[in-house]
Order: C-alpha cells, then sequence, then structure tokens
C-alpha cells in the first residue's frame, strides 16, 4: 500500500526500507479538523506497533508548510522534543497536548500555492532510524481558489 | 477509539510529492533499481563515479538515495548540493569534514568547473575519500548510472503518487501522460509541471 | 548536411533546425561586434594621433583631446569589444554541447531551511510587511502607494543608451567634417559613421517615442485611506491618471496573484498566476483636464472571504490594486500598487482545559 494513502495520516517512509514501521493514529479535539485563528487545537494520539523497539526520543511539533509548484517553505509553531527516559514514558505510546493557533497564516487552497497546517509526530529508535506521521487540519474559511 | 477521514485538495504533482527523497528511483523502464548493486559497482570502478543525464531523469534522486544505502552501512557521507559556481570553496571545506574512506556525494558536478574539478579530485585522492557525482553529461569520472526519461518511467513514477487509485484514470488519464512526454521529452521534472496543471485543470472541471 | 531554413515556426524554448548553423551564427554575430569595435577604436585611435610637422618620425597627440573626451570616444568600442568578445568565448566554449550541458551555469545561491526569510507584520507570521507601502502620505487620503512597474528603468535605459550612442556619434561627425574642411576625406570614417548615424537615429527615436508615451499617457497615482487592509472592510482609494490625451478606457480593479519559485535542476524558475479579480470601477472615454489629470475617488471592499497577503522564501500570495488604460493610439498599459491584506481578526472561543475536556 502506498504510506501516503493512510487514512490516519501521512507517515513518511523511505522508499527503499524493510522494516516494519509503527503506525500512529491521532484524533483531533474537533470532528471536522477546522478551526479558527487564535483558537487552541488539542489532539489525543496513539502509537502502535512499536514491536517492543524502544523510542529514545520523540518529537511532536504543529506547523504549517507550503505545497504546490514552489519549493516547499515551513513555518514551525509549536516544537516539543521528549528524550530522557522519565519523558518518554509519559509520552509514548499515547498522549494529548493542545496547542494555541496563531493569527496566520490561514490553510489556503490556492491552484500554485497551498498553504496547509499539520501535527507531526516524529518518533526516534535506537537503532538509529525515525518515523514521521503528519495529519493535516485547516485553520481559517478562506475558499479554495480556482484557476481562472 | 473515533477514526477521521480528514481531505483535501491534494494535488500530487506538487513538488513536495515529487521530490527527490520520496520517489523510489526507477530505470528507463520503469523498474526499481538495484541500489546495493549500484553501490558494488562504485567499489568496483575505483570508488567514484558520475551518475550521468539529461535535466529531470533523476540524477539527484538516486543520488540522494544511494547516498543513504552507502550511510546506511555506517559509512561517513557528505551531501553537497552546488548552485552555482560560488559553492566550490563551499566544496573543498565541506569534503573535509569528510573522513578517510567516506564518501563525498556532488549534485550537479559541472558548476565545479575544470580547474574546481580537478581540485576536488585532488583533495579527494589526498583525503582518501570516494565521489558519487550527477552531471549532465560524461564527465572526467567512470559512469555509474545513466539516467534517461522515458514514458515508462513517468508511467511507474506518477505510480508511486499519493492517491494514485483515486485520481488516475479519472482527473489524470492515460493520455494526459503521454502528451506531457510529448511536451517535456526527456525531462520528467518538466512532465510533473505539466501534469500539475493539468490535475488542475480537471479538478476545475476544464475540458481537455 | 542539412542547410538551415530561414523562415520557420518557432517551438517554444527550442532550436528547431541546427545546432552547429545556430551556434555558427551566433558565432559570426559576435565576432562582427568584435570587429566593429577594433576598427572603430582604431580609427577614433589613429584620428587622434598625427605626425609631428618637424619631426615626422615621430607622433603626438592631437591637443584639445582632454582625458573625459578619450574616456566617451573609446567607451563604445569597449563596449563593442567586450560584448562580442564574451559572446565569443561562450560560443566557443559551448560548440558541440547539449542545451543541458550549457543550462548549468552561474546561479543564485538558493539557501535551503525554514522559511520567513523576509520581515513579517508583527504579530502576523507570513505577512509581509508594510513598511515600503506606509511611508508616502498622500495628498488627499492617507497614504500614496508607491507603482510596481519596470516602465521607468525602460525610459532611462533609452534615454542612456541614445546619449552614449550619439555622443560618439557627434565625435565621429566632428572628426569627417574637420577632414572635409582641411581638405581630406577618409572614406573608411565616412563609411563607418553612416551605420552609427543610423543607429544614433534608431535610439532617439525610440527614447522620443517612450518620453511621449510616458508624457501622453502621464503618471498613475493610487492613494488609500489605510493600511494594512482587512477583509470584509471597505477603502477610499483616489486615482490620478495624467497625461495630455484621451484615455478609451481606465479599469480599476483587485488581483490576487500566487508566486512560486522552483528548481528545474540548476535552473531557477518562477511562476505567476492570478487567481482572483475583483473588478472595482471602469471609466469609459475619459478626457485628462489640460495640465492637470483624471481624478476619481471609488471604495474598495476587500471580499469578506480574502486570503490574506502571505510571503515565505520561494512562494507568495499577494493582493495589488491594478491600473488598466487603453489610451487612444497607442498601446494598452498596466499599472500595478501592491497591498497588503491582513488575516481577519483571531477569535479565542475555547482554553486549553476546556478544548481538553471536550476530547474525554
Amino acid at each position: 500500500m502506498n504510506a501516503a494513502d493512510a487514512p490516519h495520516g501521512d507517515d513518511h517512509i523511505p522508499a527503499n526500507t524493510t522494516q516494519p514501521f509503527p503506525r500512529i493514529e491521532l484524533r483531533f479535539g474537533r470532528p471536522g479538523r477546522g478551526y479558527d485563528p487564535g483558537e487552541w487545537v488539542t489532539v489525543e494520539y496513539c502509537i502502535e506497533g512499536l514491536n517492543g523497539e524502544r523510542p529514545r526520543a520523540l518529537e511532536r511539533s504543529a506547523l504549517w508548510y507550503t505545497e504546490g509548484k514552489g519549493e516547499e517553505d515551513i513555518g514551525v509553531h509549536s516544537f516539543e522534543r521528549f528524550a530522557t527516559v522519565e519523558t518518554i514514558d509519559r509520552v509514548v505510546p499515547e498522549g494529548t497536548f493542545a496547542i494555541q493557533l496563531p493569527t496566520s497564516p490561514l490553510s489556503y487552497e490556492g491552484v500554485i500555492v497551498k498553504i496547509r497546517w499539520c501535527i507531526r509526530l516524529r518518533i526516534f529508535f535506537e537503532s538509529g532510524r525515525d518515523h514521521v506521521s503528519e495529519h493535516v487540519f485547516s485553520v481559517g474559511r478562506v475558499p479554495p481558489s480556482i484557476l481562472p | 477509539m473515533l477514526i477521521e477521514h480528514f481531505t483535501h485538495r491534494r494535488n500530487p504533482f506538487a513538488t513536495r510529492y515529487v521530490a527527490s527523497a520520496r520517489l523510489a528511483p526507477r530505470d528507463s523502464r520503469g523498474r526499481v533499481l538495484d541500489l546495493p548493486a549500484i553501490v558494488g559497482r562504485l567499489g568496483a570502478i575505483g570508488g567514484s563515479g558520475a551518475i550521468e543525464g539529461p535535466h529531470g531523469t533523476g540524477k539527484s534522486t538516486l543520488l540522494f538515495h544511494l547516498s543513504e544505502v552507502i550511510a546506511a552501512e555506517s559509512r561517513p557521507v557528505v551531501r553537497i548540493r552546488m548552485r552555482s559556481r560560488g559553492d566550490a570553496l563551499g566544496v573543498l571545506l565541506a569534503m573535509r569534514q569528510a573522513p578517510r574512506g567516506g564518501l563525498a556525494c556532488i549534485d550537479s558536478w559541472e558548476l565545479l568547473g575544470t580547474v574546481g574539478r580537478s581540485m576536488v579530485r585532488c583533495m579527494a585522492r589526498g583525503l582518501g575519500i570516494g565521489l558519487m557525482v550527477t552531471s549532465h553529461g560524461p564527465t572526467d569520472l567512470p559512469t555509474l548510472v545513466s539516467c534517461r526519461g522515458s514514458r515508462a518511467l513517468l508511467e511507474s513514477l506518477v505510480g508511486q503518487l499519493p492517491g494514485h487509485g483515486e485520481w488516475f484514470g479519472t482527473t489524470i488519464i492515460p493520455a494526459d501522460l503521454d502528451a506531457a512526454i510529448v511536451e517535456a521529452g526527456e525531462d520528467l521534472r518538466k512532465a510533473f509541471d505539466l501534469l500539475y496543471d493539468r490535475f488542475e485543470r480537471s479538478r476545475a472541471g476544464s475540458s481537455r | 548536411m542539412r542547410f538551415p531554413r530561414f523562415f520557420t515556426k518557432k517551438r517554444g524554448h527550442r532550436r528547431t533546425d541546427s545546432h552547429a548553423w545556430g551556434s555558427f551564427a551566433e558565432g559570426f554575430f559576435y565576432a562582427l561586434l568584435v570587429g566593429a569595435g577594433v576598427v572603430f577604436g582604431l580609427l577614433l585611435v589613429t584620428g587622434a594621433v598625427s605626425y609631428a610637422p618637424a619631426d615626422p618620425d615621430s607622433v603626438v597627440l592631437q591637443r584639445g583631446y582632454e582625458w573625459w573626451m578619450w574616456l566617451l570616444t573609446l567607451l563604445i568600442p569597449l563596449a563593442l569589444l567586450a560584448f562580442g568578445g564574451s559572446g565569443l568565448i561562450r560560443v566557443v566554449r559551448t560548440w558541440g554541447k547539449s542545451q543541458e550541458h550549457r543550462a548549468a551555469a552561474w546561479r543564485t545561491v538558493i539557501p535551503e531551511g525554514f522559511a520567513d526569510a523576509s520581515p513579517a507584520v508583527a504579530g502576523h507570521p507570513g505577512v509581509p510587511s508594510c513598511d515600503n507601502l506606509e511611508n508616502s502620505p498622500g495628498i488627499v487620503l492617507r497614504y500614496r502607494l508607491p507603482l510596481e512597474s519596470p516602465e521607468n528603468w525602460t525610459l532611462v535605459g533609452f534615454g542612456l543608451f541614445a546619449l552614449l550612442w550619439n555622443a560618439v556619434v557627434v565625435v565621429l561627425a566632428v572628426g569627417v567634417g574637420a577632414d572635409l574642411i582641411g581638405g581630406t576625406t577618409d572614406w573608411l570614417l565616412i563609411g563607418l559613421l553612416v551605420p552609427f548615424v543610423a543607429v544614433g537615429v534608431g535610439g532617439v527615436v525610440l527614447f522620443v517615442r517612450a518620453v511621449i508615451l510616458s508624457t501622453s499617457v502621464g503618471p498613475t497615482h493610487v492613494e488609500i485611506s489605510d493600511h494594512p487592509l482587512v477583509p470584509g472592510m471597505s477603502y477610499d482609494v483616489r486615482l490620478g491618471q495624467g497625461g495630455a490625451h484621451l484615455f478609451r478606457s481606465i479599469d480599476l480593479g483587485l488581483e490576487l496573484e500566487e508566486t512560486a519559485t522552483f528548481r528545474q535542476g540548476t535552473d531557477t524558475r518562477t511562476q505567476r498566476l492570478v487567481v482572483r479579480r475583483v473588478p472595482v470601477s471602469c471609466w469609459q472615454r475619459v478626457q485628462p483636464v489640460p495640465g492637470g489629470s483624471f481624478e476619481a475617488r471609488v471604495a474598495v471592499t476587500i471580499p469578506a472571504d480574502a486570503m490574506h497577503s502571505f510571503s515565505s522564501e520561494n512562494n507568495a500570495v499577494q493582493w495589488r490594486i491594478v491600473v488598466r488604460a487603453l489610451p487612444d493610439r497607442w498601446p494598452e498599459f498596466t499599472r500595478v500598487f501592491p497591498v497588503v491584506v491582513l488575516p481577519v481578526k483571531a477569535v479565542v472561543k475555547t482554553s486549553p482545559s476546556e478544548a481538553v475536556e471536550a476530547l474525554e
């Protein structure tokens, strides 16, 4: 299966990997995943498929990125890293956190430029590999632009 | 736990999906390349080699994935991507960081110029590190892989893009790939660019 | 060997014929420039020296040539030599090489990394700064918007070229005239003067045409009652259009333009696309007041669902006020005035504790 088709987010799996990867299910506090600027976004997540492999670090971030014909730009709004045994046990395999959105940028569905917001979880393992899971949500109510 | 399905108007031909790191490198027939075998060939031709091919044929993609395979074998790898001739000094400085036995991966070998290339080769010999580079044609290094664009390769790469099963055959049809190849030639990056526009127009309901 | 076709339809950027013939013709053109520079320079220099009457074995510089005259008169031949020489070197170096190999040339270094390289409005990440748009007060309304247009540079370019070229032509002509008065006829110099005069006249014509166009259509001023702009709000906009002649139509509107910069191999390309147009007002058969300008004041409403202005390292979403005018008997022109639109006001609806309770 194409990893990008995963219904619970986009898992970034290296094209030539053969190792099993964990799956991350993430639930937003709002079913429609639509928020206004300044609102609090709360998420609850569960990491499955660790298969006894101990993570050495977890990063949780909220960021926006551009998508389209241009090179990708990103802006990290919120970032947390948990790298000690005590802190990792609190956030793996499940956890809850909340972030307050800024006033901008708003999510935008343009033609050659799109702006997306997402929650990104990145797990680092003792073996040196890492796994990223990305979950898109929307900020604002800007209607999509269409080709003129 | 409640399972939610969130959809957004993703264009599978956007830069982030066709970027080097996302697509598995393939040959001109669309078959997945045997990366470990290519790494083995690099050693057989002396430890340095060039990935050559025209614009948009997957050289940077292949360089990236080969460097990942080599790095996974615990061999030190230094990745350098050149943008202009002014980066030549930066290349030399970066190479100095590579320990003996390491590998310097340089994207856009021609930008170094004749003098720059000679200096880099001399430094690589002196430091005992290998070179793996991309170029648009034959170079002073042995050719490791020749990349060529083709309709078959385009189709196999398109097959790797997210949501392929949802939009291929409806929003994008095989005739669109044919038209993209005719206009772009071997430049698959340009073909992706054209298919991006085609996808947006199809989604907007424009007729072919 | 296939001979070149001189009349054929050009298909996009690609050459439709033999690369060898094309490169040969290109090289021949640059060689001509180098030759012209050498001949011109030699003529100028030889015309400035003469044998000393008392000592025919020695040459002296003619009196009356100041250092700035030398600089001016040698400017054109040096430019011809530089331009022709560099082009010739490039042709020789790229002879026989593929388009891709030639495309691996000097390019601007594009830094990689996180976005937000440009200054942003405080409190609004990703929204470009308004500083350059608010530093000019208007005459009637609060701000006068800056013009984003290359027209002024075209006028300056034409003017400089015409001035420099004709300065050299004048020097040449004076030299020829002096020879004729002295009873000598330098046919080589006269032969060289003819094409130079032709180019000089052409340069003057182009410059005068650009000046007439600029003065006939006149400057365009746009003032606005407030800035930055907010979706859903209305603003007074004052348009001033100068010119001496009739305008068949003048259109004022708002546009939203997306800009994406991407790399194709070693090339960096930028694509722009207007995705939204909001017509504001249109005037037909406009005759500016003699010695003054056409003025109009309208209300511009930013759509309530408008996307705010956005700018990052490689991507941008920008609003502009656009004036399109069609003068009578002149080509249509477009003048663009960038504006910044802020995002809608943020509304804090919940506290984090309330939001966490909603999850449980």
